[in-house]
């Protein structure tokens, strides 16, 4: 009766660990993998999928980068155009994935060919470096050619010419893998929208009748310096 | 004969001397060292220095990006304005250290909230990726005071190896806001006239 419960286990954990979730979280495990993972979801315009290699805490940040735009009505309209919400009440009710997921799509479709250039687009992991146990940041050159971004009125300009960046990209530990940082640069970005919201607030009433809801929680600043050389 | 011995003596501790500095300068320069020794010149606004501590290369792309500008500029008001000079014919004649120091000098002229960050600000060295024998990325983090909030974000600066010691290279926000610095610079051509289309430039970066 004993053998046959171990086996009985034995069979039931083999059967867990050869599932293809567990299977391809285990591939996954590592920084660089989670970070390839990543670039390959946004290569397909998978931005759902994109989102769940995100680090929670950086998916509501991302959020909360957004909540000045729908600070008040008039804003709200602008971004929301922008990216499929349609009003304070459904930004309030998304989650910051769902969020990542509208604004991403909603920007990609904004920019000609920009689909494809990111289909494309090469990314090589040089290396790592450990800030702490919790803390790791890939240093990765991304390299695109850019034949495909459409230009109107100059259809050769981005012909023959290929970007390329060396870039850092920093994943916390999340439970048992690790898990996309928000850039600095994005954390930056949350004055410039607070800006933007107090701007659009600001716009006279006859553009609109409507009130703004909520004044911005943070006065227009400045934004951030360039950076060093 | 003792005179000539003397002098050869002389002339060998001399070379000596002087090759030992030199062993002693690659021992010291490692590319953390030199970016160390960047950063605090960065932090006071010591462009000179900034300068001598940057790889050729880097320096002379700054003025290639720049001599487009210039001779671009049919009025001669950026050679005058921004490099101090007397005509754009003289841009040529400009050292490229010279050019990075007076392009510098000039941002940090009308803009002088960057002067305060750059001042406040600090870069903590996280660690060295080498990618090449003789290209090294050096990781770190900086903090800098805009207003009353601090920007924090961790960032790269990459060092080519530049004969027995190593010399940075332009970081690709320097290298962005030059390019975008140049374009505004730049007067437009009847292509841009017509009208390029809005988001038709780089792609955007990690999120």
């Amino acid at each position: 009766m004993k053998a046959v419960f171990l086996t009985l286990i034995f069979a039931f954990a083999v059967s867990i660990l050869s599932s293809p979730v567990v299977l391809a979280q285990a591939e996954q495990d590592t920084p660089e993998a989670v970070a390839k993972a990543f670039v390959a979801a946004t290569q397909t315009a998978d931005w759902a999928k994109a989102a769940s290699f995100m680090h929670p805490d950086s998916l509501a940040q991302f959020k909360k980068l957004f909540e000045p735009l729908f600070a008040n009505e008039k804003s709200a309209k602008l971004v929301g155009e922008l990216f499929g919400v349609k009003s304070r009440a459904e930004f309030d009710q998304s989650n910051g994935a769902q969020i990542f997921e509208k604004f991403m799509s909603g920007i990609t479709g904004l920019i000609p060919g920009f689909d494809k250039l990111m289909s494309k687009a090469s990314f090589d992991i040089i290396g790592q470096i450990s800030e702490t146990p919790e803390l790791v940041h890939l240093l990765y050159r991304t390299r695109a050619p850019l034949d495909d971004m459409q230009s109107k009125d100059a259809p050769d300009r981005f012909k023959n010419v290929t970007f390329s960046k060396l870039e850092v990209m920093t994943l916390k530990r999340h439970e048992n893998t690790w898990r996309l940082a928000l850039s600095g640069e994005v954390e930056a970005m949350t004055q410039m929208f607070a800006n933007i919201s107090a701007l659009a607030a600001a716009a006279p009433a006859a553009e609109s009748n409507v009130a703004p809801r909520k004044a911005p929680s943070r006065p227009a600043k400045a934004r951030k310096p360039v950076r060093k050389p | 004969m003792k005179k000539t011995f003397l002098k050869s003596i002389l002339i060998l501790a001399a070379l000596a001397a002087a090759t030992g500095a030199g062993f002693a300068q690659a021992a010291q320069e490692t590319p953390e060292s030199v970016a160390k020794a960047y950063f605090a010149a960065m932090q006071a606004v010591d462009w000179a220095k900034c300068a001598s501590l940057m790889h050729p290369d880097a320096l002379a792309s700054m003025k290639r990006t720049f001599a487009t500008v210039i001779s671009a500029d049919k009025t001669g008001d950026a050679a005058k304005t921004i490099f101090k000079l007397k005509s754009a014919a003289e841009y040529s004649q400009l050292s490229e250290a010279a050019v990075f120091e007076r392009l510098m000098d000039f941002i940090t002229s009308v803009a002088p909230d960057m002067k305060t960050a750059l001042a406040s600000s600090t870069n903590t060295i996280l660690g060295r990726v080498d990618e090449s024998p003789d290209l090294a990325h050096i990781v770190f983090r900086s903090r800098t005071k805009v207003a009353s909030e601090e920007v924090n974000e961790v960032d790269l600066i990459s060092f080519k190896k530049q004969d027995s010691t190593w010399r940075a290279l332009l970081t690709s926000d320097m290298e962005d806001m030059l390019n975008r610095f140049a374009e505004e610079m730049t007067p437009p051509s009847k292509e841009d006239e017509k009208g390029a289309p809005g988001g038709a430039g780089r792609p955007p970066r990690k999120p």
